[in-house]
């Protein structure tokens, strides 16, 4: 055996926990969900093969439509609208405030929180009738919405709340905040550059790796959106925030159709799975990455 | 430089971990040397029995006393109770990948029975000197059926699903007679009407009726419109009738006089929690609950507050007084490997004895005959005697439709529902399309 080859299979030898868990709880899954989507299978009795039925029936699927509107919606404002708040934050917590640690500990509290904590915790805040929001909306004259009860704003609700959740994106721009070269800041002030012009033509691109990431990890968290909706609206009101994820769950483990689901998953691993490509291939665009000509 | 320091190359660290692996495993496959009492007393064939239920907390506790109590009494049989949380995907999970529980506690049998994945247990009934289908209530008996043939039997919580809660200190408030409570859902109006208090602002600071909660349930307007959704003898169902038609119209009428976002509103605020906590803080005059209420209450409630229970309205306009009898069932799963031993304990749920020791723990009450006779009345949550004794005076008393499909009849009527009262949907549309859906999924079961 060459030594190459010897190396090769020593580092296979060493990596192959790894490689055995990654075949049989996700490649193998990932492989009968794709075999799953083109038969009809509730779990229970052996799968039946149906081609495309799945496929099709989901196009003729009202509600199937509703909640990929739904999700779409959530990811068009709660992603971009996340990644400017986790950008605001981080550029604020950058400064020389006093208790500035505090602060960053503070904003990053509600990440450690178990989701149906902070859920609840909101279902209280967005009650129109006794809530905190509504009640600081009544004191500057202005009568709140109905939020969760309201098929208008229920979404908006989710959204607002999932900005609650932004103390990861916060912590990785701090980083990248604080790897932007002092030197940049000195030129741009030599060359007559005011604030916004700093913030602008400088901190900005030099933060745009941190900005891409959020943007993915963000993208494909919000298409994947499940437990927020699950715990507080359970879809409602009138199927308002019934998110794509939500209707699949329902419908493989609650209404054995499995198959369905399956296709479903296959959709959305297929949508996910472009609108990364589109990101990565248009990144190069505008993503700085620093040491480059 | 020369050395006697032995160095771990790659090579000796593989070495190592190679023999490390093979001692391990000729260890393992070693002979146990018998021992002086193996020799004196075989011992009895050790058998394991993995029992999945939804209840955490005191519920799961209860269970977990229960399965003690049978090991004390079959030495032979340990039992490895587990709270399942989201139990449905769970079993369904587990099942699939061929690893499914011996036991699990769902509320109908139903949905499994008819996808093969349960043991009918009628032939065990039939030879058993312990279960008397006597004991129990009929209507909880209809939650074992499907097909002709039982499946398992009620465990759990077996008692009434439906009564009318009211707030007595705000209908006394009121001046209501409580002596003449509302007999039809004009009646209902009328009473809710006199306990709302709405702002000008529109805020609702009491809403007079939540027609939400419990009611909800397709089995609930079943037994209120005295019309099934699902006829479990002739495969059928129901919702495409007049009946349901005037269900989702009545439902509509209590959205329509806070405004249908105010009730989609309290419904959010109680999501995911047994009692809601706007009736719990006194903020709702009258609601549907179940046998767990008058407890839930009586723990959560503001201080001060006090319910009481009746029948909801007849919607047949018959007079009747209607109760929903729900129960949770325990079931055999095909694939445990001790059936018998399953049924054993399955067989021990109908005892007093059982049931004496859950309650003790837990306070869930099966509604046997026998141990709802057994229990002092004085010493329950103050209106939980409603659900005890509806079992008997109600006068139209059905059980769970043994419907195959109920997960997805109940969610989509509920979102139905919702969808009528904000006036996006016409009732008899959203029926008809419904009845399609549901109508399809029987035929792929029945099919198959």
């Amino acid at each position: 055996m060459t030594p190459p080859a010897k190396r090769f299979l020593t580092l296979l030898a060493f990596i192959s926990p790894w490689i055995l868990g990654f075949l049989g709880f996700f490649v193998y899954p990932l492989l009968l969900s794709l075999y799953y989507s083109f038969t009809e299978y509730n779990l229970l009795q052996p799968p039946k093969w149906v081609w495309l039925q799945n496929y099709s029936s989901l196009i003729e699927d009202t509600h199937y439509l509703n909640a990929v509107g739904n999700t779409i919606y959530f990811v068009v404002f709660s992603v971009p609208l996340g990644v400017l708040t986790a950008f605001l934050i981080a550029f604020l917590l950058n400064q020389q405030l006093r208790l500035r640690v505090l602060l960053r500990m503070i904003f990053y509290i509600p990440i450690v929180v178990p989701i149906s904590a902070t859920a609840i915790l909101w279902m209280w805040i967005f009650n129109s009738n006794w809530g905190l929001l509504n009640n600081i909306l009544a004191l500057i004259g202005i009568q709140g919405p109905a939020w969760l009860g309201s098929p208008a704003w229920s979404k908006p609700s989710l959204i607002i709340m999932q900005l609650w959740l932004v103390g990861g994106s916060v912590l990785i721009f701090l980083a990248a905040l604080q790897d932007v070269p002092r030197s940049l800041y000195d030129a741009a002030e030599v060359d007559g550059a005011n604030a916004l012009h700093r913030v602008w033509h400088v901190t900005i691109p030099m933060v745009t790796p941190a900005i891409l990431f959020s943007l993915l990890t963000g993208l494909i968290a919000a298409f994947q959106t499940f437990a927020n909706a699950w715990i507080m609206t359970d879809g409602g009101p009138v199927r308002s925030t019934e998110f794509y994820v939500l209707y699949l769950y329902d419908h493989g483990f609650r209404f054995f159709r499995m198959g369905y689901a399956s296709a479903m998953a296959w959709i959305l691993f297929g949508v996910v799975v472009v609108v990364t490509v589109l990101l990565f291939r248009t990144s190069a665009r505008w993503v700085y990455y620093g040491g480059e000509g | 430089m020369a050395t006697s320091e032995r160095r771990l190359t790659r090579r000796t660290f593989l070495k190592a971990t190679g023999f490390s692996v093979a001692a391990a495993a000729l260890s393992a496959c070693v002979v146990a040397a018998p021992t002086a009492g193996d020799e004196a007393a075989p011992a009895a064939e050790q058998i394991e029995l993995d029992y999945w239920y939804i209840w955490g907390g005191r519920g799961g506790d209860g269970q977990v006393a229960g399965c003690d109590l049978f090991t004390e009494h079959n030495p032979n049989i340990t039992m490895h109770p587990l709270t399942a949380g989201a139990i449905l995907d769970k079993t369904l999970a587990a099942y699939a990948a061929g690893d499914p529980p011996d036991l699990v506690d769902l509320i109908l049998c139903a949905p499994l029975a008819a996808r093969g994945a349960l043991i009918a247990v009628d032939d065990y009934i039939e030879s058993s000197t312990i279960v008397d289908l006597e004991n129990y209530q009929s209507a909880h008996l209809e939650a074992v059926n499907w097909a002709g043939e039982r499946w398992g039997l009620p465990a759990n919580e077996g008692l009434g699903w439906l009564g009318l809660a009211r707030n007595r200190n705000l209908v006394q408030a009121a001046g209501l007679d409580e002596d003449a409570l509302p007999s039809d859902f004009e009646e209902l109006h009328a009473w809710a009407g006199a306990l709302e208090d709405i702002d000008d602002d529109g805020n609702v600071h009491t809403l007079g009726m939540d027609i939400r909660g419990i009611l909800t349930y397709p089995d609930c307007w079943s037994v209120v419109m005295g019309k099934r959704y699902f006829d479990g003898e002739a495969f059928e169902y129901n919702f495409d009738s007049d009946e349901f038609a005037e269900a989702l119209q009545i439902a509509k009428s209590f959205y329509d006089r806070v405004g249908a976002e105010k009730i989609a509103e309290f419904k959010a605020a109680q999501q995911g929690q047994a009692i809601p906590s706007a009736e719990a803080a006194g903020k709702v005059a009258l609601f549907s609950g179940g046998s767990w209420t008058p407890g839930s209450l009586a723990l959560n409630a503001a201080e001060g507050l006090k319910f009481g229970f009746s029948f909801v309205p007849d919607g047949a306009g018959e007079g009747k007084m209607p109760f929903f009898a729900g129960t949770h069932t325990a079931m055999i799963l095909n694939g445990s490997e001790n059936p018998d031993a399953a049924w054993q304990f399955l067989e021990f749920t109908s005892t007093d004895e059982y049931n004496r020791r859950v309650y003790d723990v837990s306070g869930f009450i099966m509604g046997t005959k026998s141990f709802i006779d057994s229990l002092d009345m004085s010493s329950l949550y103050p209106g939980l005697d409603f659900y005890t004794s509806g079992l008997s005076e109600g006068t139209r008393v059905w059980g769970i439709a043994s419907d195959p499909n109920w997960y997805l009849a109940y969610s989509e009527f509920l979102a139905l529902e919702e969808e009528v009262g904000f006036g996006r949907t016409d009732p008899g549309e959203g029926l008809q399309i419904l009845q399609e859906k549901v109508t399809t999924e029987l035929a792929k079961v029945l099919d198959a």
